[in-house]
C-alpha cells in the first residue's frame, strides 16, 4: 500500500471522531457551544502544526503562534473592505490600503506568505540544535510581536484590527483540522519524518547514515508554519477582530500544553491532548459561574479552569512524562491490543488440549 | 526506584474519567432565574488574566442589589446578573458573549479593551443588544460598533483634553509626550489626544519620548528630558502602574521639578508607595473621587456594608454601568434589547455614581461625564477640582 493510502486508512478513526464531534455539536449544541467547538478545531489545527515540528525534531518551539499571527494579519489586510481599511490603516505601505481581494486569493496569499517567512526564518533555526533552537524560536515570537505592536501603519499597533469578514463556520474548522491531521500524519510516516525522528533520537548515528538533518528540520519548520497559518486564518475569519495579544505567550503555552499532555511524538497524542484540555476547560468553565447540579446550587469558583489546567499538566508530567499516549498512534495501540488478545487466546487454546490430555 | 504502571489500566481509568466528565457536563445546567420576569444583565468580565484589574463584577453586583432592594425596575421586575469569565482572551470573550446572548440578556457588559469588546458587539448587533464596556476608555470600540457599542467611562480623548485644560490653567505652555506601544491605545493614543487639545489651547509639544511600560528604571528617558533645551514645562503620558510612580520618583531624585500629567492609569493605591517623595509631581484626571458626602463615597460605604470589597475606581464604574442600564430600561418601558439600546442613545444628564452627570445623547457611544483632577498630598490621593473639558479632541 502506498504512503498516502496507508495514511488515509490510518487516519480514518480520528477523522470519523472529528466529524462526529462536529455533527453532534451542530445538531444539538447551543450557538455558544458551536463557538466552543470552533475554538477547539482552531487549537487542534495549531497543535497538529506544532506536532509536525516538535514531534519530528524533538525541539520545543515557542515561536509558532507568530505564524498564526502572520497569516491572520495577512488575510485581515487583504480581505477587509476598502471603506473600513481607509479608516483603520489609511497610511498602509505598498498601497495596501487600496487593495481588496476575495476570500480564496487572500487565504492562498496568506498561506504562501507565511510559508515564505517560515522558510527564511527556518534557514537559521534549522542549523541550531537543542536549547539554542528553542531560544531562537522564542526570539522569533518576540520579534514578530514587536513588529505587530510597532508597525502601526500596517497592523494598527496594539489596537484591534476589526471588520474582517466573518466568513468561516464550524465546517471550515473541521476541514482545516482534518487537512492538518493528514499533513501531520503523512509527514510523520514519510521517509522524511522517520529520518527526522531518528535524528532527534540519535543525531550522530542519523548523520552517519546520511540523514540531511538541517534540510529535514527546515522542511518540518516550514510545513508546520504553513499549517499554523491555517489556524490563524480560521481565527481571523471567525472572530472578525484580531490583536497582537491573541498571538503571543498565552496562545503559545496553551497549544504547547495540549501537545505535551497528549504526547508530542504522535499525532494521535496531539488530538487526545487537545480534546482533554478543551473538554476539561469547558467543563470547569461551566462550573466556575456557580451552576445548579442535581438540585445543588454551587458557589461561583472563578479561576477553576486555570487550576484544572495546571493540575492536569503537573499530574501527567509527573506520572506519564511521554504524554497520555506515550508517543504511540491509535493504530499502534490497536495493534498492541490485538496482539495481546491473540497471545491470550493462544495461551488458552494451548492450555485446553493439555488439560484434555491430563 | 522506578514505579511500573500498567498502561492498560491507566487507559481504562482515563477512559472512565473522560466518560464521567462528559456525563457531568450533560447534567450541568446554568443557575436558573428565580423568576422568569427577571431581567438578565450579562457580564463578560475579565475576572482572571491581565485585564482583571480593569473590570469589577462586585461593583456591578452591588448596584444590582441596591436597585433590586429598592423595588427593581419597570414596577417590580428584578435585575439578575449572569457573570462569565472571559479570562482576558478575545476568542473566549466572543464565546462568552454568545452564551450570554443565548440566555436572552437585555444588555451585555463587556471587558475593557477594543479587541475583546468588538467581537461581542458584532454578535449582539443582530438583535441590537447594547454592549457596554465597563472599564474601557478607548474610543475605538464605540467607533467600530456605532449601533450598539458604548463606553461606560469617558473616552481617553475627553480625559486627555481635560488634562490639557487643567495644565494650561496652571500656566503650562510646553510639554513633552511619553509614548509607549505596550498598553494598547491607552499609552499610544492618549498623548496624541492631549497634544491635540493642548495645541488647540495654544500650548506647544516639544517632543515625543518612547518608553516601555512596566519597567523599574526610566533614567534613560529622564536623561533625554534633562538634555532638552528649552526644558518642557510638563510631561504627559498614558501612564499606568508602575511607571506612573517610578517616573515622578526618579524625576524628583534627579532634581527635575517638572510635573507629570496623566489620565486614569495612576488611579491605583500602588502609586502612592512607588512614587514616594516624587508623588508631589504627579497630577492626573480620573473618573471620580470618593469625597465625603459624594455619591461615590456613599456607594462605597453601602457596598462595604453589604459585604463587598471595594478595589479601585472600576468598582464605581461597574455601578455606573448598571445605573445607565436601569435608567434606559425605565425610559424604554421595556427590557427588550433593541428598545434598551435605543433608550441609551437618548440618555441625557443622568446622575451617576462616579459623576453627577452622564450624557450619551449625540455622543456616538462615548459618554460626556464630569471628571476629577487629582494630586498626591500627604501620601494620599486628593481631589484638586472637578472638571469638564470645553474642547474635546476628536477620537
Amino acid at each position: 500500500m502506498g504512503l498516502v493510502s496507508a495514511t488515509l486508512l490510518r487516519s480514518l478513526a480520528p477523522i470519523c471522531l472529528l466529524i462526529a464531534i462536529a455533527g453532534l455539536v451542530m445538531s444539538i449544541g447551543e450557538p455558544y457551544q458551536i463557538r466552543v467547538a470552533y475554538i477547539f478545531f482552531i487549537n487542534l489545527t495549531a497543535v497538529f502544526a506544532l506536532q509536525i515540528y516538535m514531534g519530528g525534531t524533538g525541539h520545543a518551539s515557542f515561536g509558532h503562534a507568530a505564524f498564526q499571527g502572520i497569516a491572520a494579519y495577512s488575510v485581515a489586510i487583504l480581505m477587509t473592505p476598502l471603506a473600513l481599511k481607509r479608516l483603520l490603516i489609511p497610511d498602509a505601505p505598498f498601497g495596501l490600503a487600496a487593495v481588496h481581494l476575495g476570500a480564496v486569493p487572500s487565504i492562498l496569499i496568506a498561506l504562501v506568505l507565511t510559508g515564505v517567512i517560515a522558510y527564511i526564518v527556518g534557514l537559521a533555526i534549522s542549523r541550531l540544535g537543542g536549547v539554542a533552537a528553542e531560544i531562537a524560536t522564542l526570539a522569533f515570537l518576540v520579534i514578530v510581536h514587536v513588529i505587530f505592536t510597532n508597525w502601526i501603519e500596517l497592523f494598527r499597533g496594539p489596537r484591534a484590527f476589526y471588520g474582517i469578514p466573518s466568513i468561516s463556520n464550524l465546517y471550515w474548522g473541521l476541514g482545516a483540522a482534518i487537512i492538518a491531521l493528514l499533513i501531520a500524519k503523512l509527514f510523520r510516516d514519510s521517509p522524511y519524518g522517520v529520518q527526522l525522528r531518528a535524528a532527534s533520537d540519535n543525531l550522530l548515528a542519523a548523520r552517519a547514515m546520511g540523514v540531511p538533518v538541517e534540510r529535514l528540520r527546515l522542511l518540518a519548520w516550514t510545513l508546520s508554519g504553513i499549517v499554523m497559518g491555517m489556524a490563524g486564518i480560521l481565527l481571523a475569519t471567525y472572530l472578525g477582530t484580531i490583536a497582537p495579544s491573541s498571538f503571543y505567550f498565552n496562545q503559545t503555552f496553551l497549544i504547547m500544553a495540549m501537545l505535551l499532555l497528549g504526547g508530542m511524538r504522535s499525532v494521535s497524542g496531539a488530538l487526545c491532548g487537545t480534546l482533554v484540555i478543551s473538554i476539561g476547560s469547558e467543563l470547569t468553565r461551566s462550573l466556575e459561574s456557580g451552576p445548579v447540579i442535581a438540585g445543588i446550587d454551587l458557589p461561583a469558583m472563578f479561576g477553576l479552569t486555570g487550576f484544572f489546567l495546571g493540575a492536569i499538566i503537573v499530574l501527567v508530567m509527573s506520572f506519564r512524562r511521554e504524554g497520555l499516549l506515550g508517543g504511540e498512534e491509535f493504530e499502534d495501540l490497536f495493534r498492541q491490543w490485538k496482539l495481546k488478545r491473540k497471545s491470550a487466546a493462544d495461551e488458552t487454546s494451548a492450555d485446553a488440549p493439555a488439560k484434555q490430555e491430563a | 526506584m522506578t514505579i511500573q504502571r500498567n498502561p492498560k489500566t491507566f487507559r481504562r481509568k482515563a477512559g472512565s474519567a473522560f466518560a464521567a466528565a462528559l456525563l457531568t457536563t450533560a447534567t450541568i445546567t446554568p443557575a436558573l432565574a428565580e423568576d422568569k420576569d427577571d431581567i438578565v444583565i450579562g457580564y463578560a468580565a475579565a475576572v482572571t488574566g491581565a485585564l482583571a484589574p480593569y473590570d469589577s463584577p462586585d461593583g456591578v453586583q452591588c448596584r444590582i442589589d441596591q436597585i433590586n432592594d429598592a423595588g427593581g425596575v419597570l414596577g417590580g421586575r428584578k435585575l439578575k446578573l449572569e457573570l462569565r469569565d472571559m479570562k482576558s482572551d478575545s476568542a473566549l470573550s466572543a464565546t462568552v458573549g454568545q452564551e450570554l446572548l443565548d440566555m436572552g440578556a437585555a444588555a451585555i457588559l463587556s471587558p475593557p479593551t477594543d479587541d475583546t469588546s468588538i467581537p461581542i458587539a458584532t454578535l449582539a448587533a443582530a438583535t441590537s443588544t447594547p454592549v457596554l464596556s465597563v472599564g474601557g476608555t478607548q474610543p475605538a470600540f464605540p467607533l467600530a460598533m456605532p449601533t450598539n457599542g458604548y463606553l461606560v467611562p469617558y473616552g481617553d480623548n475627553a480625559s486627555a483634553s481635560a488634562a490639557a485644560q487643567y495644565a494650561w490653567s496652571q500656566g503650562m505652555k510646553t510639554a513633552v509626550l511619553m509614548i509607549s506601544h505596550d498598553v494598547g491605545s491607552y499609552s499610544l493614543m492618549t498623548p496624541e489626544y492631549f497634544a491635540d487639545a493642548f495645541e488647540h489651547l495654544g500650548g506647544k509639544v516639544l517632543g515625543r519620548i518612547n518608553y516601555n511600560s512596566g519597567l523599574s528604571d526610566y533614567s534613560a528617558q529622564i536623561a533625554e528630558i534633562q538634555a532638552m533645551d528649552p526644558k518642557p514645562d510638563m510631561i504627559f503620558g498614558g501612564l499606568i502602574v508602575p511607571e506612573a510612580g517610578v517616573l515622578p520618583r526618579q524625576l524628583d531624585a534627579a532634581g527635575l521639578d517638572i510635573p507629570v500629567y496623566s489620565t486614569d492609569g495612576p488611579d491605583d493605591p500602588g502609586v502612592l508607595e512607588i512614587s514616594g517623595k516624587g508623588g508631589k509631581l504627579l497630577h492626573f484626571v480620573t473618573h471620580g473621587f470618593p469625597a465625603e458626602g459624594s455619591p461615590l463615597a456613599e456607594f462605597y460605604a453601602d457596598c462595604e456594608k453589604r459585604g463587598y470589597k471595594v478595589q479601585n475606581i472600576f468598582f464605581g464604574l461597574g455601578g455606573d454601568a448598571v445605573t445607565v442600564l436601569a435608567d434606559a430600561i425605565e425610559n424604554a418601558k421595556s427590557a427588550e434589547p433593541a428598545k434598551v439600546n435605543a433608550a441609551i442613545k437618548e440618555l441625557d444628564g443622568i446622575e451617576g455614581i462616579t459623576t453627577d452627570s452622564i450624557t450619551y445623547k449625540d455622543r456616538k457611544g462615548i459618554p460626556l461625564k464630569g471628571m476629577s483632577v487629582m494630586e498626591i498630598k500627604d501620601g494620599k490621593f486628593s481631589m484638586i477640582e472637578p472638571i469638564k473639558p470645553d474642547y474635546v479632541a476628536a477620537p
